[in-house]
C-alpha cells in the first residue's frame, strides 16, 4: 500500500483526571474511508477536536504528509488541507448557502486585506472563480441546493444542511475530510442519500482520505474500507467491518446491540 | 417575478427602458432624501411628525410587500452609479438653503460625525459580533491625540487627523489583543472596563488637562483659509458650520467607501463567519484572532477620525464628551439602525442625533420620548430600521447565466 497521508500515533488527551483519548494510533491512506465507531463518550469527537487543533494533545503525534502538526492552530491545520464537519450542525446560519461555501474556501484565500482595498479587480476575479467552483460543488451534491444558493443557510432542511456542511468542508479541496456523525438525526432516505454523497466525494476528489464517525452501522458497512472501534478512549478493535463486527470485545462494548 | 424566491430574480429579464428606470431610481431617492431632510430641518412639530409618520408608513409598506422591496433593491443595485451620483449631489446641495440657520447646520455636522462613529462600531458589533460597550474610548483617544498633537507640534489639522486615526487604531490593537481571550458577556465587561480606564485616565493624566479638558484646539485650514471663518458664495455669507458640514461629508464619504469595500470582500465575509460561529470559522481556515483584531483596529481608526473632527470643530474637548453614555448612544445607533447594515447604522445615527433636538419642545420629558422610541423600535422592528440582508450575488449569477447560455 502507498504511504499514509495522515497518521495518528499514540494519541492521548487528558482533561484533568479524565483520559478521553488513550494511546490511539491509526493510519489513513489516499482514497480510503476509515470509520471510527464506539459507544457514546468513547472519545471519538475528542479525536477529531485534537487532530483539527481545537485541543492540543497531551501525548502522541499527529502526522500529515510527513509533517508533525501537533499543537498547530486550527486555521493553519485547515489551510494544510484537513477539514471537518461537526456533530451538531455549525453552519453560518445567517449567511447564504453560497456564502457558507465561500467561507469554506478561506483556507485558500490570500492577501484578503490588499484585495479588499487596493486590488478590487483581483477580488472580483477571485470571487468569480470561487462562485463557479462553489456552484459546481453544490450542484454535484444536489440540484436543489444549487437552486437555493442565495437562501439563508439557517432555513434549509436538515438533510440539505448536512450536505451544505460537507460542501463547505470540501470547498478548499482538502486532502483529509473528517465527518462527525453525518447521519445523526436523518431518516432512512436521507441516510441513503448521505451514503451516496460520501462515496461520491471519494469519486470526485481523487486521493482524498475520509475519516467518518458514525453510529449508524448501515452507513459504516456500506462506505467504510476499514473500521476503528473506540471504547473509553482506547482502540479495542481495528480492521474491516466484517472483522470488527464479529469481534466479541466489540459486541461487549456495545452491550449486545446488533453490530 | 415574485419576491419569495430570491433565485428567481436572477433570471429576471434585463431592464426594460433604461432611461425610465434611471429616472425612477433618482426620483425615489430624491423623495426619500427630501422627507429625511425636511424632518431634520423643519421646526414645526406637526409637519415633522407627519413626515415621520410618512417615513414609518413607507417602511411598513415595504415590509408587507416583499416583492416591492426586491424590486426596489434591484432597481437601486442596477442603477448604482446614478444613485450614488445623485445622492452625492443632494448631500452637497443640502446645506445651501440653511444660510440663516447655523444651529441646524451644527446638528447636521453632528449627524455626520455620529454616522462615522456608528459605521466604525458596526465593523465590530455588527460584522464581527464583538460586543463593544466602550467605543467612546476610541473616539476620545482620537480627539485627544488630534488636539494635543496639533497644539504641541503645531501640526495642521490634516496631519493631525491621520495621526489621530492611527493612534486610535493602535489603541484598538492594544485592547484587541487581550480581549481575544474573552467572548460574549465577558468581552462586553472588558470593553466597559476599557472605556472606564480611558475616561479616568483622561480625567487624571497631567498632559490631557484633566477634567478641564483641552482648550483652543486650532481650526482646520483649507487652501489658506481657516474653516472658522464664514465663506461667501455669490455674495451670500454662509456660517462657518457649513465649512464643517462639507469637511464632515468628505470624511463620511471616505468612511462609507471603506465600509463598502470591506463589506464586499473576503474580509467582510470572514468577519461574518466569525460572528456566526467562531469554531466553524477557525476550522474553515480563518485566523479568528487576526480577523477580530482587524475589526478592532478598523473600527477604532474611524472613531479616531470622528474624534479628531469633533475636537477641531468644537474647539474644546473634555473627558465628559467620551464617557459611558456616549458609548451606549453609539451602540444604540448601531442596534436601532440595523447591525451589519451600513445604511441602517447611518439611519440609526441620524435618528438618535436628531431625536433630542426634535423633542426640545417636550422640555423635561424629552428623555422619556427618546426612551419610548427605543422601546417602540425594539417591539416592532427588532432587527433595526434597515435590517441586514444576505449578500447579493444575483447580478454575478445573472451574468454567468447569460454568458453561459451562449
Amino acid at each position: 500500500m502507498s504511504e499514509p497521508i495522515f497518521s495518528v500515533w499514540n494519541l492521548t488527551m487528558r482533561f484533568g483526571g479524565l483520559t478521553a483519548v488513550d494511546a490511539v494510533s491509526f493510519d489513513l491512506y489516499p482514497d480510503q474511508i476509515l470509520a471510527v465507531i464506539g459507544p457514546n463518550g468513547a472519545g471519538k469527537t475528542t479525536v477529531f477536536n485534537v487532530v483539527t487543533g481545537l485541543y492540543a494533545p497531551t501525548e502522541g503525534e499527529i502526522r500529515f504528509r510527513g509533517q508533525t502538526i501537533n499543537g498547530m492552530a486550527p486555521h493553519l491545520i485547515a489551510r494544510l488541507g484537513i477539514k471537518r464537519t461537526f456533530q451538531q450542525s455549525r453552519l453560518f446560519e445567517n449567511l447564504s448557502v453560497l456564502d457558507n461555501v465561500l467561507v469554506g474556501m478561506a483556507a485558500t484565500a490570500r492577501h484578503a486585506f490588499v484585495r479588499a482595498t487596493a486590488r478590487r479587480d483581483l477580488l472580483a476575479q477571485e470571487l468569480d472563480r470561487d462562485i463557479d467552483v462553489a456552484l459546481e460543488l453544490l450542484g454535484s451534491f444536489s440540484a436543489e441546493l444549487k437552486q437555493q444558493c442565495l437562501k439563508r443557510a439557517g432555513d434549509l432542511t436538515p438533510g440539505d444542511r448536512r450536505k451544505l456542511e460537507i460542501c463547505r468542508a470540501l470547498a478548499s479541496s482538502p486532502v483529509v475530510l473528517l465527518l462527525d456523525e453525518p447521519a445523526a438525526g436523518m431518516d432512512p432516505r436521507e441516510t441513503a442519500e448521505l451514503m451516496d454523497d460520501i462515496l461520491r466525494v471519494r469519486r470526485l476528489k481523487r486521493g482524498i482520505g475520509i475519516i467518518l464517525i458514525e453510529h449508524d452501522m448501515s452507513v459504516v458497512r456500506k462506505t467504510a474500507d476499514s473500521v476503528v472501534v473506540l471504547s473509553y478512549g482506547k482502540i479495542i478493535a481495528a480492521g474491516t467491518f466484517a472483522d470488527v463486527s464479529s469481534n466479541p470485545t466489540v459486541q461487549e462494548a456495545y452491550l449486545g446491540s446488533s453490530v | 417575478m415574485v419576491g419569495g424566491d430570491p433565485y428567481k430574480l436572477v433570471i429576471a429579464p434585463p431592464a426594460q427602458k433604461p432611461a425610465l428606470r434611471k429616472l425612477a431610481a433618482v426620483g425615489i431617492l430624491t423623495t426619500g432624501f427630501l422627507v429625511v431632510y425636511l424632518i431634520a430641518v423643519l421646526r414645526d412639530q406637526w409637519i415633522v411628525l407627519g413626515l415621520t409618520g410618512l417615513a414609518v408608513a413607507a417602511l411598513i409598506v415595504l415590509d408587507r410587500r416583499p416583492a416591492w422591496k426586491w424590486e426596489l433593491t434591484d432597481l437601486f443595485a442596477r442603477e448604482r452609479s446614478v444613485v450614488v451620483v445623485s445622492a452625492a449631489i443632494l448631500a452637497l446641495l443640502a446645506p445651501l438653503p440653511l444660510r440663516r440657520d447655523p444651529y441646524i447646520l451644527h446638528v447636521l455636522v453632528m449627524v455626520g460625525i455620529s454616522m462615522i462613529l456608528a459605521i466604525g462600531l458596526n465593523f465590530q458589533v455588527g460584522s464581527t459580533g464583538i460586543p463593544n460597550l466602550g467605543f467612546a474610548a476610541f473616539y476620545g483617544v482620537g480627539a485627544y491625540a488630534s488636539s494635543l498633537l496639533a497644539i504641541a507640534f503645531a501640526l495642521s489639522f490634516w496631519t493631525a487627523i491621520v495621526l489621530a486615526a492611527c493612534v486610535a487604531a493602535l489603541f484598538g490593537f492594544l485592547i484587541g489583543v487581550p480581549s481575544l481571550k474573552t467572548r460574549t458577556y465577558h468581552l462586553a465587561l472588558v470593553s466597559i472596563a476599557f472605556g472606564l480606564v480611558v475616561y479616568i485616565l483622561l480625567n487624571n493624566l497631567g498632559f490631557t488637562g484633566g477634567p478641564n479638558g483641552v482648550k483652543g484646539i486650532p481650526a482646520p485650514v483649507f487652501l489658506g483659509q481657516s474653516l472658522f471663518t464664514s465663506v461667501r458664495i455669490f455674495g451670500l455669507a454662509y456660517p462657518m458650520q457649513m465649512n464643517f458640514y462639507y469637511l464632515t461629508l468628505f470624511f463620511l464619504a471616505v468612511t462609507l467607501l471603506a465600509a463598502h469595500c470591506l463589506y464586499h470582500s473576503k474580509i467582510g465575509l470572514f468577519w461574518n463567519a466569525v460572528r456566526e460561529d467562531e469554531v466553524a470559522a477557525r476550522c474553515s481556515g480563518i485566523n479568528v484572532s487576526t480577523a477580530k483584531i482587524l475589526a478592532f483596529c478598523v473600527g477604532a481608526f474611524f472613531a479616531g477620525i470622528a474624534g479628531s473632527l469633533y475636537a477641531h470643530y468644537i474647539g474644546y474637548i473634555s473627558p465628559e464628551n467620551f464617557n459611558m453614555n456616549v458609548s451606549l448612544l453609539i451602540l444604540g445607533m448601531v442596534i436601532m439602525g440595523g447591525m451589519d447594515s451600513v445604511l441602517g447604522t447611518c439611519a440609526g445615527a441620524f435618528l438618535l442625533t436628531i431625536a433630542p433636538e426634535k423633542f426640545r419642545a417636550l422640555a423635561d420629558y424629552r428623555m422619556v420620548a427618546a426612551g419610548m422610541i427605543i422601546i417602540l423600535m425594539l417591539m416592532f422592528r427588532p432587527a433595526g430600521i434597515v435590517p441586514r440582508r444576505l449578500r447579493d450575488y444575483r447580478h454575478i449569477l445573472a451574468r454567468k447565466r447569460e454568458t453561459g447560455a451562449r
